[in-house]
């Protein structure tokens, strides 16, 4: 009777061991709870074309609506849309190899539900043509130097020929890393509107987009990858203060904008949140229309560098994430120069009242004003409506006044600041950002994000063009070094130091690898999923 | 003939001067028993008093940064504290009051001499005008003022000078509505009979004696006017709309001030209570005008 009583208890455990184990091995599997919504705020939005869209947060719906053929994850390239890749022994000729089965996203007027078609090697050439052959989009100098052609050699392979090897290809935000695939039949459908329809094969479909409100993504259950997330929300927050009350009420599960000084301090230690640094510091600087008068002129630049105390500003309005310091590459980034700051913009009030009266402008009718063109002279400030940046302006209207000048601030949202700048408009853009080695590049290299300003030196864009295809490193910081001194001397962006950046996120969002421009939601090595019960 | 009309005018210019002076007086008679308006106009001269001499009571330059000392809770130095930029708040609160007096003030005299007029001339020709005037009044009125207000500041841009155009442009519809109601009633009256008998012009009625008729209801009116567009500055300056940093406006520097509500709860609340008093004053002197105008509410 005893062996009849352990022979059933055997059984037992036996069927309790087969039932309990593969739920135990669920637990430890890439998404421990399937489910839930991610919600995360950002400051500003803008439409999700590829081809312009410009803003950092964009590009979060963006990397997630389509797939590329690559991501970045710690500064390594990671297989998406390509599953494999070769590269020739001399770097310059890239052959992809595309994973079949990925599909377009179907439901939409592009694809009907159950009718969709294959991503194929011929969408990657209409993709990458599409930004090489538009001067004016967002295609990275670096690539647009040495882009020579690329062919679809099968449905599965295409093959990109460089002119010379491309040594940042992998760098964050620049290079390639950013190759959105998109299908030709929606953008000749929607034609300029397509960014209010990205159409995609990434792992998020586009459900809507509510200007100035939110958007809002599914799952695409026929990625590669299942996401652990059924739904993402993104809203946009233009209030800071307002963003960071959501986000400890759990309204918002991340802030993926720049997080301010004081709730960095707030925050940090503080175990309900985690706080995520974007790895590289980023510069605070003006800008200027340059081609026009007086801005053409070295010496006006130089009167906007020094007439303002930037470290003291940027100290004050960035609290504890401030970085001493000026030039596009910061600390521990290809191209820094350790001394730029205090070398070309260290404040000095006289010498830019010194400079202003040696170009003329000058109060003859003694109001204390200025005087340029017969009239008092007013400088447009432009500037994006999110803090801290209206506080930058304020500053530098302070410090204007110091000096004799006056400066009219204009601040609007970014969507408005932005197509201002593009315009080139008369006047003083107050801007921040940039960082990797390929920024230096990016923004100001020949065609560049600073180009609709009329920055162009020829001699700067030779050592970045030189730096972009150098793969000796030494050499390569050598030549961004110059090109960022030389930027400097022609006073070009003068600085206010930099900033890190942080993002914040409720401990319950897990396998979250954070921004880093492109936000990586579901990759061979991550599947953010969302402990529900932590929150 | 024409001497004649001019001496009957004249006359009876004496009588309506003698009959407002009679209403002036019964009006003061009826605020100075209300202690609450007494209280509104003691606060809005002193208001006034601050926005006039702000460069000689204001501690520190308003606009003056100092960056070695930003974010500090009030101190002896500092009685409000100092802001982000390391300027005083005391300073910014004092030069703040001009801002929202000359905005009260300034939208209202837009809206009204927009809308006065044409009510007048909507309630005393009628016919094409008046459903040409009132329906533009309808349209407007069909949309929250602050949304419509928010909308033509997106189109013509932020800045002060903007923001009370605009509100000076949405808001007239009140004063048009209200004045159409008032010459409506007015327009058959014995004096209105009595003028266009004597001769004298529709544009002579209107402006000589219709509005003056009505100009009682509508300084009521204004009175609440004025508490409604300094709330609706500070509103659009909040959102970034009004005025443009550096502007000591009490709106905008609520609207920085959010950012450090919770390390530094002064530099909300200061410009907070600054503008509810501001209201709270006027709105107080408005229903003490109200009640004294109206007979029906007269005690």
């Amino acid at each position: 009777m005893k062996r009849v009583h352990v022979l059933l208890f055997s059984v037992l455990i036996l069927l309790l061991g087969i039932t309990v184990a593969p739920l135990a091995a669920q637990d430890e599997g890439p998404c421990p709870q399937m489910g839930g919504t991610f919600t995360f705020g950002v400051d500003s939005m803008i439409p999700f074309d590829p081809l312009t869209s410009n803003s950092d947060w964009s590009y979060y719906v963006i990397t997630n609506v389509f797939s590329m053929l690559f991501r970045i994850e710690s500064g390594q390239p990671v297989p998406d849309l390509a599953e494999s890749w070769d590269i020739s022994e001399d770097g310059t000729v890239y052959t992809w190899y595309l994973r079949p089965g990925m599909m377009w996203h179907d439901g939409n007027e592009i694809f009907a539900e159950g009718e969709s078609r294959e991503v194929v090697a011929s969408d990657v050439v209409y993709s990458l043509m599409r930004s090489v052959e538009d001067t004016g989009s967002m295609l990275p100098a670096d690539m647009r130097q040495v882009f020579e052609s690329i062919e679809a050699v099968d449905d599965y392979t295409v093959v990109l020929t460089l002119n010379a090897p491309d040594a940042i290809i992998y760098d964050k935000a620049r290079g390639l890393t950013m190759t959105p695939i998109i299908p030709k039949e929606a953008v000749d459908f929607y034609g300029d509107e397509f960014g209010l329809h990205p159409i995609g094969s990434g792992p998020f479909e586009f459900v809507s987009y509510s200007p100035d409100e939110e958007v809002v993504l599914t799952k695409n259950e026929d990625y590669f990858i299942e996401p652990c997330l059924d739904s993402v929300v993104v809203k946009v927050m233009p209030d800071v203060s307002s963003a960071m009350i959501a986000l400890e009420a759990g309204d918002i599960d991340w802030w993926g904008s720049v997080l301010p000084g004081d709730d960095y301090d707030r925050f940090n230690g503080d175990d309900r949140f985690q706080i995520i640094n974007f790895g590289c510091p980023v510069e605070t600087r003006i800008t200027f229309s340059v081609n026009q008068a007086p801005f053409d002129d070295v010496r006006f630049r130089q009167v906007m560098a020094v007439m303002k105390d930037g470290q003291a500003i940027n100290a004050a309005l960035r609290g504890s994430t401030h970085v001493h310091g000026g030039g596009t590459a910061g600390p521990g980034v290809a191209g820094y120069v350790e001394d730029l700051y205090d070398t070309y913009y260290t404040y000095n009030p006289d010498l830019a009242k010194q400079l202003l009266d040696e170009i003329g402008i000058v109060d003859t009718d003694g109001d204390g004003l200025r005087e340029w063109e017969g009239e008092n002279m007013v400088i447009p400030m432009y500037s994006g409506n999110s803090a801290p940046f209206p506080d930058y302006v304020a500053a530098m209207v302070d410090a204007a006044a110091n000096v004799g000048l006056t400066i009219e601030p204009v601040i609007t949202d970014f969507g408005t600041f932005s197509a201002t700048r593009n315009n080139g408009e008369w006047g003083i853009y107050q801007e921040a950002g940039w960082c990797g080695e390929g920024g230096t590049n990016s923004l100001w290299g020949e065609g560049g994000f600073a180009s609709p300003l009329g920055y162009a030196d020829d001699q700067i864009f030779e050592w970045l063009a030189q730096a972009a295809v150098e793969m000796d490193e030494a050499a390569r910081e050598e030549q961004l070094q110059n090109a960022t001194k030389r930027i400097a001397e022609l006073y070009w962006d003068p600085s206010y130091g930099f900033f890190n950046i942080f993002t914040v996120k409720r401990s319950y969002v897990k396998d979250f690898f954070g921004g880093e421009w492109t936000l990586n939601l579901v990759t061979e090595d991550h599947n953010v999923w969302i402990a529900e019960d932590e929150r | 003939m024409a001497e004649k009309v001019i001496k009957l005018n004249v006359g009876k210019e004496k009588v309506a001067k003698s009959n407002s002076t009679s209403l002036t007086s019964i009006t003061w008679r009826q605020i100075k028993k209300n202690r609450l308006a007494i209280l509104g106009a003691i606060t809005l001269l002193l208001l006034t008093l601050i926005a006039i001499f702000a460069p000689i009571i204001s501690p520190y330059n308003p606009y003056e940064t100092n960056y070695s000392s930003v974010k500090k809770p009030p101190s002896a130095e500092h009685l409000l504290g100092e802001d982000e930029l390391g300027r005083d708040v005391l300073s910014r609160m004092i030069y703040g009051t001009q801002i929202s007096l000359l905005i009260g003030v300034g939208v209202v005299a837009i809206a009204m001499t927009i809308g006065v007029p044409l009510g007048a001339i909507a309630g005393f020709y009628g016919g094409i005008s008046d459903q040409i005037i009132m329906r533009i009044v309808d349209i407007l009125m069909a949309f929250p003022f602050i949304v419509l207000a928010i909308a033509m500041v997106s189109v013509v841009g932020p800045g002060l000078l903007n923001m009370m155009l605009i509100l000076g442009g949405v808001t007239w519809i009140w004063y048009t509505r209200l004045v159409r109601g008032m010459v409506l009633s007015l327009r058959e009256a014995d004096f209105v009979v009595a003028a266009r008998a004597l001769g004298a012009s529709n544009r002579s009625i209107i402006f000589r004696h219709l509005i003056p008729n009505v100009l009682g209801v509508v300084v009521v009116q204004a009175s609440f006017s004025v508490a409604e567009a300094i709330l609706a500055s500070a509103a659009l300056s909040y959102l970034g709309l009004g005025a443009q940093p550096p502007t000591a406006e009490w709106g905008a520097m609520l609207s920085s001030a959010k950012e450090f509500m919770r390390t530094l709860p002064v530099m909300s609340i200061a410009p907070g209570i600054a503008i509810m008093i501001t209201v709270l004053a006027i709105n107080f002197i408005g229903d003490a005008l109200r009640d004294a105008l109206d007979p029906t509410l007269r005690q």
